[in-house]
């Protein structure tokens, strides 16, 4: 049975070394765009629910005025007779169903920001620390493949290039 | 005895007015709800990029990987401190494939946020809105029916 060669390509070895470092680096660069990119799309949507929530608050104080005002007119309208209590009964109804509409919106705008910020904040800040400590392991273990390598280097280079004495 | 009756161009104007505040309401609503509507589906439209960019990140890591265990074992290292090079090449395809696993974890956790809580809280919004927006519309055209007919009653019984 032959000895199997000992030695290395120390070349190749820095390559892949560098090849690992630069690989590592680019997915969790990568991966932290697409964080980044939903904590944007997240930001910019709740952006959007705010200005559509502070509408909607102006809807909700622009359709009293009108229903009180309808309310005023109604009131100043010379009009007797059992059919202007119910009249008046159904305006109560009608004011009734405006304020339920326009706590419907209220409402559930507010249910999806909540929505928004309570199930999209943990899966951000999760995925964020996985990617750092991805980061942190690539790095590191890049520098450990990096010190073997010169380390290997050096004694490769002191075993077949220092020492020899010709006869 | 008090006196029955009523101010036939008064009511005729009451009757209008209900009915554009019933409409005026309904479209506004309609309106919030709509972009409401619009902005969650930019945002899924977002989410889907993020996916399929996602995806697409996944096979070139995978394809890297496959690249890099190739140039790893083609590496020219003999002896027992090749373990140790191993055993951080094992360790930076961990990390590598952790990563990627954390990216489908993360846009599958996302997508289905946006597909079901946030959808199921948006269309319940809308056929509330919806069923109130209708219903004051309804109800204001209904007034300004019976408005305008007890001015018609009205009309007929003291002028017809």
């Amino acid at each position: 049975m032959s000895q199997e060669l000992l030695g290395a390509d120390l070349g190749h070895l820095e390559v892949l070394a560098t090849a690992y470092e630069s690989a590592g680096r680019e997915v969790a660069q990568r991966a932290d765009d697409l964080r980044g990119r939903l904590g944007t799309a997240v930001s910019s949507f709740q952006t959007t629910m705010a200005r559509l929530q502070s509408e909607a608050g102006v809807l909700t104080m622009a359709m009293d005025d009108e229903v009180a005002a309808v309310a005023n007119h109604a009131s100043a309208v010379g009009w007797t007779g059992s059919n202007r209590h119910a009249f008046d009964g159904d305006l109560q109804r009608f004011v009734g169903i405006v304020r339920t509409g326009a706590a419907a919106i209220d409402d559930g705008i507010a249910d999806l920001r909540g929505d928004v910020d309570r199930r999209f904040a943990p899966v951000l800040e999760e995925f964020g620390v996985t990617v750092r400590d991805a980061a942190d392991g690539i790095d590191s273990n890049t520098s450990g493949m990096r010190t073997t390598i010169t380390a290997q280097r050096d004694r490769l280079d002191e075993a077949a290039n220092i020492g020899w004495s010709s006869a | 005895m008090p006196l029955i009756g009523g101010d036939l161009a008064a009511m005729a104007a009451l009757s209008q007015r209900f009915a554009a505040a019933g409409s005026e309401f309904r479209t506004h609503a309609d309106g919030i709800t709509r972009r409401v509507a619009g902005a969650l589906g930019e945002f899924g439209e977002e989410m889907a990029r993020l996916d399929r960019d996602a995806r697409a990140l996944a096979e070139q890591i995978d394809e890297q990987q496959t690249r890099l265990r190739g140039q790893a074992d083609a590496t020219v290292w003999t002896g027992r401190h090749r373990e140790a090079q191993d055993q951080y090449v094992e360790a930076l395809g961990a990390d590598i494939r952790g990563v990627r696993s954390s990216i489908e974890a993360f846009v599958d956790q996302a997508g289905s946020i946006v597909n079901g809580a946030l959808t199921s809280t948006m269309t319940d919004m809308q056929s509330r809105v919806t069923a109130t927006g209708t219903q004051a519309e309804a109800t204001a055209t209904s007034f300004g029916s019976a408005v305008e007919q007890q001015r018609a009653a009205f009309d007929q019984v003291m002028n017809g």
